[in-house]
C-alpha cells in the first residue's frame, strides 16, 4: 500500500524573504507582487497583520497603515532555486519525490521501505522537519495513505501527523476547510456561498453538476479529492535549464583532452534541448580544478543554434588560451535555452541576409578568442557634457551604418570638436587666446553640480583647444581640440 | 518704425508658466521684472496660446509698462516662430491662427502649417525662433508673406552651439533678404527659476532629472536679463538690440481695444432689448405677486432696469432668461444662485427664487455703477440634465460664438509632492505615502519626509522642499469650468483662442474666469445640482402617484411641521443640512423660519467658524449674551445676524464703513477673498483693515476676528444672497422629506450618487420614517427605484401623504448591474417565464450578474431561495447555447439529485448578502442580528444613548458610515456610527486618533468609550478608547463616506 507523505512549506515566499532578513521576523514585514505603490501584499507576518494589513491590500494602502512595514520582492527566480533547494534536501529521505503541479510550496515523497533506516514514520517524519529547519525552514508534514488526505492535513495544521489508518486519515479529510484548497478565488467564494465548507460538504455534490457549474478546476479538486487510484509519485523537477556534467577518472591537463570531453557532453546536452524542441542561445562551462577552485566561460553564438560544429570552433577558440598548471576534475556544461520557433520566425525576416549573418558570425569567432567583451560600439547619448555624449557598449551584432543626410547646398563646412574620453588637467591659460565663456551647468539635484566655462584656446602655433574652467573644482581642463 | 529707446532692449520672446510645464514665471513676474529693469516694453510670447496675457496685461497696465501680445507657434515642420501681433487685426488672425492650430490638433497640442499661417500674416511681426538650420527655404516664404516684418532670431544663451548657429542664422537671413534680431528665449524672470524650470521640462517630458540629458537647458542662461548684462551679450551687435525695440514699439496693439459685444437677442415685433427686457420682468413681477406689485418692488424694478439700460446688460439678462425658459419648456429644474439674487429683475424673470425686496438683499452687491463690471449670473440645473442645456445654448448662438471658460489646474501640495518627487527619482512607494502624508495634514513636511523614508538632511531632501514650494500654483494643465460660458456677438475665436475639450462637442477658451472679470466680459454659468435632479424626481413621483402638481414656488413656505423636523436634525437627504456638522449645529439653532435656514447654511462653514463667529451668534440668539455693535455705525449692517458678521456681504460692508474702504478697495477686498489660493493676496488687507477699524475705535480683539472671518471667507465663505438660494432649495427638500418620505426617499435614491449618504443609510433612514422598502426583484423591480402600494396602507405616523406607499428598490442597486442587462430582464419578463430556468434562459446574463442577483435575492419571486439560485445560477453555458452540457463522461455520471439541498441563510447572512450584492438591506440593518449579543455585553443602542444624561461615561458599538477630518479641526476625527436606531456622532481628539489610528482606518465596527455631550437635542461622545468588539461573526461592511 503506498504510503505517501506531504511536506508543505507554508508562505514560502515570506520564509524565503526571512531567510535573507532574519532581521525582519519581529518587526512588521511582507513580500510585495513589485516595488511599486500598487503593488499587492502576497504575504505577511504576525506582526504586520495586527495592524490591520491583510494579504492582496496594496502595497501602498499597507503603508498607509504603518510606515514601520518593511517589504521586498520574492523573485520568481529566488522562488525556483528554494524548490530545486528543497527537492535536493528531500531526495536526502526518500528516493521519489514529487513536486506539487499548482501548488509551489507542496512536495509530496514515498515513505515506502524507510523503515529500517528511520524505525518509525514519526521518527522520519520529525527528523525530515529538523533537517529543514536546519536550513531555515518550517514545514508541516503528514504521512498517510494517499496524496489528498495527506495534502489536507499539511495544508491545514502545523505539525507532524503520521495516519495509521486509511480511515483515520479519511474522518480528518472530510473536516478539512474548503479554503485551503487550490480553487480559483471565485469559485471558493461560490462554494462557500453555497454554504459548503469543507471537503465532505463539497465531495458530497453530484459530480456531473460540478463542472458545469464550478468549472474545470473545481472538477480537478473533486477528482483529486475522491481519487482513489492514488497514482504513483511522478519524480522530482522543478524545470531547470539543463545541464550535464562529468568527473573525468583522473584530473584532465591537456587542452586536446579537455576539448574532447567537452564534445562529448555537448553532444548529450544537445540532444537534450533538441528533445524540448529548443536551441542554445548561450553555453556555459564550469570546469573545477585540483584544489576546489573553479572557472566558468559563457560562449554566445552569433545565433541560437543546435549546431555541435558551430560550438565546437568557439569552444576550441576560448580554451586555446586557457592554461593551467591544475588538472580539471569536473567539466559542467549548462545551456541558456530558447524555443526553436524564434529562428525559424527569423527564416522570414525580411532583415536577415547574409552579410550581416557573416558578420555576427565573425563577431562571435573575434568574442570566442579574445572575450566578450572586446567587440563595442560607441552608443550616442543626450547630454550636455561632452564626455557624457557617448559610450562604448559590448556589441551584439553588426548594424548597419546611417546614411547621412546630403549636405544643404549653403551649409558651411562644420568645425569639428574631438573629445578626450577622459579631460585632462592643464594650468590656467593665458587670458587673452581665449574666446568664450560658453556655460554648461546643472546636475544641480546631484550632490556635486556642474558648472563649467568653456572656451576656444587659440595656440600660438595655430591649434585650437577645446578647454574649460570647472566652477566646482576650480580647475581648468582640456577636454579636447578642434579640427 | 520709432527710435532708439533708453532701455537698450526689448524682451520679445518670453514664456510664462502658461507655456504649460515650460515656463517657470508667472506673468506678473516677469512684467514686474522687466518693470524693475527700467524697460518700457516686454513680450508675452507663451506655446501656442495666449492664456497669460490677461494677467500680464492687468500687471503691465498697474506698472506703466507696455504689453507686446504674441505667441510662440509650433508649425508642422517643427520649426517655431513668435508672431507679435502689432494692431487689432493682426491679433484677431493670431488668435484664428491659434484657434485653427489647436482644434486641429490632438487634445493639448498645436501645429500650423505655412500654409495657414500666410493666410494669418496681416497685422503680425513673425520671428524664427527654431527649424530655420533644417528647412532654410521657408525662409523665401516668410519674407514674402511678411515682408519687413519678417525677421530671424538671434539668440545667444552662452551655449557651445550658439556661434554656429547665429552664422547659420544670418547667413539665411542674407540669402533671403531678411532681418536678424536679438531675441533670447527667456522661461523665467530670475535664474534661481532654473532648478523650477529644469523640473518642469523634466515632468513634460515624463522622465527622471537624471535621464532628462538634452531635454533640459544646458545652463541657467534663460532668465529676463537687465539691460546691462544683454548690452554686454550683444555688444558686438548693438543694432540686433536697438531693432528689438524698434519692432516692440511696432506693436501697438493692445488688449484693451478689445471690443467685445454681448450677443443680441432676435426680438420679435422690432423691439429694443431694453423694452423686452421690461416687459418681460413686469410680466414676471404681475406672475411672482399675483398681479398686485407692490409699491417698493416697483420702485426697485424700475431702478435695476433703468441701471441694466444704462450699462448695456440687457442682452445678458434676456440670455439668463431664455435659458431658464427653455429649462422650464423643458421639464428641467434651474435655479439661480450667486449674487443673481440680490435682484428682482432675476427673481421676476424667473432665473432666481428669492424675493430680494422682501429678504432686503443689496442690488449693488450684483450690479454697481461704479464698479462697470459684468454681473454674474450662476444658474443650478438638475444634475443629470445639465448637458441638455449646454448643448442647447451651443445651438442657440452658435459653435463659434460660444465656448466654455477654461479652469487652470495648478499644482497644489500633493500633485506637487508626486511630480517633482518623481523628477528627481524618489522611489514610487515613497512619494505616494509622502503625497497622502501631506493631504491627510498629518504632521509637518518634514516629518512626513522621514515617515515616508526620504533622509530630511540630504541634499535630494532640501532641493526637494524647495521645488515643492516654488511649484505650487504653477498651471499644469487646462481644464474645463464647470459650467461657464462665454458668448459673443463677434465670433469668440476673434477675441481668445478656442480649443477642444477632452469632452465631446464641447470648446473652451483660453482664458479662466478671472481672465473674463479682468476683461469685462460677459460669463453664463451653468453648474449641475444634484439636489433639484431630487426635487426634479420627487415633483415626478407626486403627480404621478398622487395627482398632486407641485413646484418650488408653490411649497408652503412657513409650515412649522418641516421647521420641528429640521430642528431635531432629522435631516438625512435634506440639501446642505445633512453633513455631520450641520446635523450639530440644527438642534442648537432651532430654525423657526426661513432666514434662520438661511443662518444655518452660512454658520457651518469655515468662514464663520474659523472666524469665531458661531459661538457668539449661538449665545446672542438664545440670549445669553447681549446683542451689541462693535460700532453704532455697524448695527445697520449686523442687525440681521444679531451683531455677528455671517455673510460676505457684511464683511465688505464692514471694511467700507468701520475700516474707511472705499469701494474699490472693497470690490478689491472681494476679488482677494474670491483668490483664495493666492496665499498673501488677503494678508495684505490685514494692517490696513485692523488699524484703520482701531482708529475708528472699535475694539482690537473685534478687528482682529473680522479679519481672521475675511481669511475664513477666502476659503469657502457664502454671500447672503447665495445662503438665501441654497436655502430655499434646502427647505424645498426637507418640505418633501416631512410629507413624503416615501417619494423623497425614492427621487434621493433614484438620484444617487449625491448628497451626503451611502444608499443604506437613506434606506434605513426611510425605514425608520415609517416607510416600507421592498427589495430587489427581477420580476416587479424596475431599473430606478419605484413606488408601489404599501402592504399597509396608511403607513407611517398617519400623517404621511404619501403613506399608502412603498419603495421598491430598482434593480440599478445589484452589484454590477448595467443598463444592457436591465433591458434583457425587461425583456424576458415580457416573455413571461414562470420559473428561474426559463427566466435565465431568455434574459442570456452573464455569470456575474446572474449570481449578484441570486444573492441579492432578486430571483425570490420564482419562489427559489437565494441559495437555489445562486446554484441554479451557476451553470455555465446555457443560456448562450440553449443546449445541455455536450460532455459523455460527465452526462454518464450525472445523478438524479442535480439540485441539491443547501443550508438556510442566517438572518446575518441574509443582510450581510444584501449588503454585499446590492449595497443596502431592506430586511434590516448590518446590527441587528449582533444587538442581542451586544446587549448581554451592556452596549446601548443609539437610542438608548440618546436617553442617558449629560456628562455620563458611555461605551457603544456601532458601524461606522462617515470619517471626516476638516481642516479647521486641527487634527481631530469625526466620525459618524450608525446602527438600526439612529447615529452617534464621535469626537475623537488628535491624541487619541493617533494612538487608535489603525484601528480607526481599518474597522468597519468599533467599540468607543467616552463622556457622553448631550445638549439642547446634540449627542456626542468624546472618545477616550476605542477597540475592536469581539462577536460571533465578523460585521457587514458599510461603504463609509470619507470626507478629509
Amino acid at each position: 500500500m503506498p504510503r505517501p507523505a506531504c511536506i508543505n512549506l507554508p508562505e514560502l515566499p515570506l520564509q524565503i524573504l526571512f531567510r535573507d532578513k532574519p532581521q525582519w521576523k519581529e518587526v512588521p514585514a511582507a513580500v510585495v507582487a513589485s516595488r511599486r505603490p500598487l503593488a499587492r501584499i502576497e504575504a505577511l507576518n504576525r506582526p504586520a497583520a495586527a495592524l490591520g494589513i491583510r494579504r492582496g491590500m496594496r502595497y501602498a494602502t499597507a503603508l498607509s497603515l504603518s510606515s514601520q512595514l518593511r517589504a521586498d520582492v520574492v523573485s520568481n527566480e529566488q522562488r525556483r532555486e528554494v524548490r530545486t533547494h528543497v527537492s535536493r534536501l528531500l531526495s536526502g529521505f526518500s528516493p521519489e519525490i514529487e513536486a506539487c503541479s499548482f501548488d509551489p510550496e507542496i512536495f509530496w515523497v514515498d515513505t515506502r521501505g524507510l523503515l529500517p533506516l528511520f524505525s518509525t514514520r514519526t521518527e522520519w517524519a520529525q527528523q525530515l522537519k529538523r533537517q529543514l529547519s536546519l536550513e531555515g525552514f518550517h514545514a508541516n508534514i503528514a504521512v498517510g495513505f494517499s496524496r489528498f488526505g495527506t495534502f489536507a492535513w499539511a495544508k491545514r495544521r502545523k505539525s507532524v501527523r503520521v495516519f495509521e489508518t486509511p480511515q483515520e486519515e479519511n474522518n480528518a479529510t472530510v473536516e478539512t476547510p474548503l479554503s485551503h484548497l487550490p480553487f480559483p478565488p471565485q469559485v471558493l467564494e461560490l462554494i462557500e456561498n453555497l454554504g459548503l465548507h469543507t471537503v465532505g460538504d463539497f465531495t458530497a455534490l453530484p459530480v456531473g453538476e460540478v463542472r458545469k457549474r464550478l468549472g474545470g478546476e473545481a472538477l480537478e479538486i473533486y477528482r483529486f479529492a475522491t481519487d482513489t487510484e492514488n497514482l504513483p509519485l511522478q519524480g522530482a523537477a522543478a524545470a531547470e535549464e539543463p545541464t550535464v556534467s562529468l568527473s573525468p577518472l583522473a584530473p584532465i591537463k591537456n587542452t586536446e583532452m579537455l576539448e574532447h570531453s567537452i564534445g562529448q557532453l555537448l553532444g548529450e546536452l544537445i540532444e537534450n534541448v533538441s528533445h524540448r524542441g529548443e536551441s542554445i542561445r548561450e553555453l556555459y562551462i564550469t570546469l573545477q580544478f585540483e584544489g576546489g577552485t573553479s572557472h566558468t566561460e559563457r560562449i554566445t553564438p552569433a545565433h541560437p543554434t543546435r549546431n555541435a560544429g558551430v560550438f565546437e570552433k568557439l569552444i576550441h577558440l576560448r580554451l586555446e588560451h586557457i592554461t593551467t598548471s591544475a588538472g580539471v576534475t569536473h567539466i559542467t556544461l549548462e545551456a541558456s535555452r530558447v524555443d526553436v520557433r524564434y529562428r525559424q520566425e527569423q527564416l522570414f525576416d525580411s532583415g536577415a541576409n547574409l552579410v550581416s549573418e557573416s558578420a555576427d558570425k565573425a563577431l562571435a569567432t573575434l568574442r570566442a578568442e579574445l572575450g566578450n567583451n572586446v567587440v563595442s560600439l560607441a552608443e550616442l547619448f543626450g547630454e550636455h557634457l561632452p564626455e557624457e555624449r557617448f559610450r562604448f557598449a559590448p556589441c551584439s551584432g553588426v548594424r548597419p551604418p546611417r546614411q547621412e543626410h546630403p549636405q544643404e547646398p549653403h551649409h558651411p563646412r562644420r568645425l569639428v570638436r574631438r573629445i578626450r574620453m577622459e579631460p585632462l588637467p592643464m594650468p590656467q591659460p593665458a587670458g587673452n587666446s581665449l574666446d568664450g565663456p560658453f556655460v554648461i551647468s546643472g546636475h544641480w539635484w546631484r550632490k556635486r553640480e556642474t558648472q563649467r566655462a568653456y572656451y576656444y584656446h587659440y595656440l600660438p602655433d595655430g591649434r585650437v583647444l577645446w578647454i574649460y574652467y570647472d566652477g566646482s573644482g576650480k580647475r581648468w581642463f582640456q577636454q579636447g581640440s578642434v579640427d | 518704425m520709432g527710435t532708439m529707446n533708453s532701455a537698450h532692449y526689448a524682451p520679445l520672446w518670453c514664456k510664462t508658466h502658461f507655456s504649460f510645464l515650460e515656463g517657470a514665471s508667472s506673468p506678473e513676474e516677469l512684467v514686474y521684472e522687466a518693470h524693475g529693469y527700467g524697460l518700457s516694453h516686454v513680450a508675452i510670447t507663451d506655446r501656442d496660446g495666449l492664456y497669460g496675457v490677461v494677467a500680464a496685461f492687468t500687471e503691465a497696465k498697474r506698472l506703466g509698462l507696455h504689453l507686446v501680445v504674441g505667441s510662440e507657434l509650433s508649425l508642422d515642420d517643427g520649426s517655431h516662430l513668435v508672431l507679435l501681433c502689432r494692431t487689432r487685426d493682426g491679433y484677431r488672425n493670431l488668435t484664428r491662427l491659434i484657434t485653427h492650430g489647436r482644434t486641429h490638433s490632438p487634445k493639448g497640442t498645436s501645429s500650423v502649417s505655412w500654409t495657414d499661417l500666410a493666410q494669418h500674416a496681416a497685422g503680425n511681426i513673425a520671428l524664427w525662433v527654431a527649424g530655420f538650420e533644417d528647412y532654410p527655404h521657408n525662409a523665401a516664404l516668410l519674407a514674402d508673406v511678411f515682408k519687413d516684418d519678417a525677421f530671424i532670431a538671434v539668440s545667444r544663451h552662452r551655449r557651445p552651439e550658439d556661434p554656429e548657429r547665429e552664422a547659420r542664422a544670418r547667413e539665411i537671413a542674407t540669402h533671403y533678404g531678411l532681418s536678424v534680431v536679438a531675441a533670447p528665449e527667456v522661461l523665467y524672470h530670475h535664474p534661481s527659476r532654473r532648478l523650477l524650470q529644469d523640473t518642469l521640462t523634466s515632468i513634460r517630458h515624463g522622465v527622471t532629472l537624471e535621464a532628462a540629458g538634452t531635454r533640459v537647458k544646458p545652463n541657467a542662461e534663460f532668465s529676463l536679463a537687465s539691460p546691462a548684462a544683454v548690452s554686454h551679450l550683444y555688444r558686438d551687435a548693438p543694432e540686433l538690440l536697438t531693432r528689438s525695440i524698434e519692432i516692440a514699439e511696432a506693436c501697438t496693439f493692445d488688449l484693451s481695444e478689445l471690443e467685445y459685444r454681448y450677443p443680441s437677442e432676435s426680438l420679435p415685433g422690432g423691439y429694443t432689448t431694453s423694452a423686452r427686457l421690461r416687459e418681460l420682468s413686469y410680466r414676471g413681477a404681475s406672475e411672482r405677486y399675483t398681479g398686485d406689485i407692490p409699491q417698493n418692488v416697483r420702485r426697485q424694478l424700475e431702478r435695476e432696469l433703468s441701471i441694466i439700460d444704462e450699462l448695456d446688460y440687457c442682452g445678458y439678462f434676456l440670455t439668463m432668461w431664455e435659458i431658464v425658459d427653455y429649462c422650464r419648456r423643458n421639464g428641467i429644474l434651474c435655479q439661480g444662485r450667486g449674487s443673481a439674487a440680490n435682484s428682482v429683475v432675476c427673481y421676476c424673470l424667473g432665473i432666481t427664487a428669492i424675493d430680494p425686496v422682501r429678504m432686503n438683499l443689496l442690488f449693488e452687491r450684483f450690479i454697481s455703477k461704479e464698479r462697470a463690471e459684468p454681473p454674474d449670473i450662476d444658474l443650478d440645473i438638475e444634475h443629470r440634465r445639465r448637458e441638455e442645456v449646454i448643448q442647447h445654448v451651443y445651438e442657440k448662438y452658435g459653435r463659434s460664438h460660444a465656448a466654455m471658460v477654461a479652469n487652470i489646474i495648478r499644482y497644489r501640495l500633493k500633485s506637487a509632492v508626486r511630480d517633482v518627487g518623481k523628477a528627481l527619482g524618489i522611489s514610487e512607494v515613497s512619494l505616494d505615502r509622502l503625497a497622502k502624508l501631506v493631504s491627510n495634514r498629518e504632521g509637518n513636511f518634514e516629518t512626513a519626509l522621514q515617515q515616508a523614508g526620504i533622509d530630511e538632511e540630504s541634499h535630494l531632501s532640501h532641493v526637494f522642499r524647495r521645488l515643492v514650494e516654488e511649484i505650487q500654483d504653477t498651471p499644469r494643465h487646462l481644464s474645463i469650468h464647470p459650467g461657464g460660458f462665454l458668448l459673443g456677438s463677434e465670433p469668440v475665436h476673434d477675441i481668445v483662442p478656442v480649443e477642444n475639450a477632452t469632452m465631446e462637442d464641447r470648446t473652451v477658451i483660453q482664458w479662466d474666469k478671472r481672465d473674463v472679470e479682468a476683461m469685462g466680459l460677459f460669463k453664463v454659468d451653468l453648474l449641475g445640482l444634484g439636489a433639484l435632479t431630487h426635487l426634479d424626481y420627487a415633483f415626478r413621483l407626486i403627480q404621478k402617484h398622487l395627482g398632486t402638481t407641485i413646484s418650488m414656488a408653490g411649497i408652503p413656505p412657513r409650515d412649522a411641521g418641516v421647521f420641528r423636523m429640521i430642528s431635531r436634525a432629522d435631516t438625512v437627504g435634506v440639501f446642505q443640512l445633512e453633513s455631520r456638522a450641520q446635523m450639530a449645529m440644527l438642534p442648537r439653532l432651532q430654525p423657526k423660519e426661513f432666514y434662520d435656514i438661511v443662518i444655518e447654511v452660512s454658520i457651518v462653514r469655515p468662514g464663520p467658524i474659523t472666524g469665531g463667529m458661531v459661538h457668539p451668534y449661538l449665545r446672542r440668539r438664545s440670549g445669553e449674551e447681549a446683542v451689541e455693535y462693535p460700532h453704532p455705525k455697524l448695527e445697520s449692517v449686523l442687525k440681521k445676524t444679531l451683531g455677528v458678521p455671517l455673510f460676505q456681504e457684511q464683511v465688505m460692508r464692514i471694511a467700507v464703513i468701520a475700516a474707511d474702504y472705499t469701494p474699490g478697495e472693497a470690490d478689491q477686498l472681494r476679488r482677494d477673498m474670491a483668490a483664495w489660493r493666492k496665499s498673501g493676496r488677503i494678508e495684505a488687507h490685514r494692517d490696513t483693515l485692523i488699524s484703520r477699524m482701531t482708529s475708528n475705535g472699535i475694539k482690537e480683539e473685534f478687528a482682529e476676528r473680522v479679519f481672521d472671518q475675511i481669511r475664513g471667507f477666502g476659503e469657502y465663505g457664502f454671500p447672503e444672497s447665495h445662503a438665501a438660494s441654497f436655502a430655499f432649495i434646502a427647505y424645498c427638500t426637507a418640505w418633501v422629506k416631512h410629507h413624503y418620505p416615501a417619494v423623497f426617499a425614492c427621487a434621493l435614491l433614484n438620484a444617487w450618487p449625491m448628497g451626503f449618504y451611502a444608499p443604506s443609510t437613506i434606506v434605513e433612514d426611510a425605514r425608520r420614517h415609517g416607510v416600507e422598502v421592498l427589495p430587489v426583484s427581477v420580476v416587479e423591480s424596475n431599473w430606478e427605484c419605484t413606488l408601489v402600494p404599501a402592504a399597509s396602507s396608511g403607513g407611517g405616523d398617519g400623517k404621511r401623504r404619501d403613506g399608502r406607499w412603498a419603495v421598491r428598490m430598482g434593480l440599478r442597486y445589484v452589484k454590477g448591474l448595467g443598463k444592457g442587462e436591465w433591458e434583457r430582464i425587461a425583456s424576458a419578463r415580457r416573455k413571461k417565464a414562470t420559473d428561474l430556468e426559463g427566466f435565465l434562459r431568455h434574459a442570456r446574463l452573464s455569470e456575474d450578474v446572474k449570481q449578484n442577483l441570486s444573492q441579492a435575492g432578486a430571483f425570490r419571486g420564482f419562489g427559489v431561495d437565494r441559495r437555489s439560485a445562486l446554484w441554479e445560477a451557476s451553470k455555465r453555458g446555457q443560456q448562450q447555447h440553449g443546449k445541455r452540457e455536450n460532455d459523455g463522461w460527465v452526462r454518464l455520471l450525472d445523478d438524479a439529485h442535480s439540485r441539491p439541498q443547501f443550508a438556510r441563510l442566517s438572518d446575518y447572512e441574509t443582510i450581510a448578502w444584501d449588503y454585499g450584492f446590492s449595497y443596502h438591506s431592506t430586511a434590516g440593518h448590518p446590527m441587528e442580528p449582533h444587538r442581542e449579543e451586544l446587549a448581554a455585553q451592556g452596549f446601548p443602542d443609539a437610542r438608548d444613548l440618546g436617553r442617558m444624561p449629560d456628562g455620563r461615561i458611555v461605551s457603544y458599538v456601532g458601524l461606522v458610515i462617515c470619517r471626516q477630518r476638516p481642516a479647521t479641526a486641527s487634527g481631530t476625527l469625526f466620525m459618524t456610527l450608525e446602527d438600526e436606531t439612529g447615529f452617534v456622532n464621535l469626537i475623537i481628539w488628535k491624541t487619541v486618533y493617533e494612538r487608535y489610528r489603525t484601528l480607526l482606518l481599518t474597522t468597519p465596527l468599533l467599540g468607543a468609550r467616552g463622556k457622553l455631550h448631550s445638549q439642547e437635542g446634540t449627542l456626542h461622545v468624546m472618545v477616550e478608547e476605542m477597540w475592536k468588539p469581539r462577536l460571533n461573526h465578523e460585521p457587514t461592511t458599510v461603504h463609509s463616506r470619507d470626507f478629509h
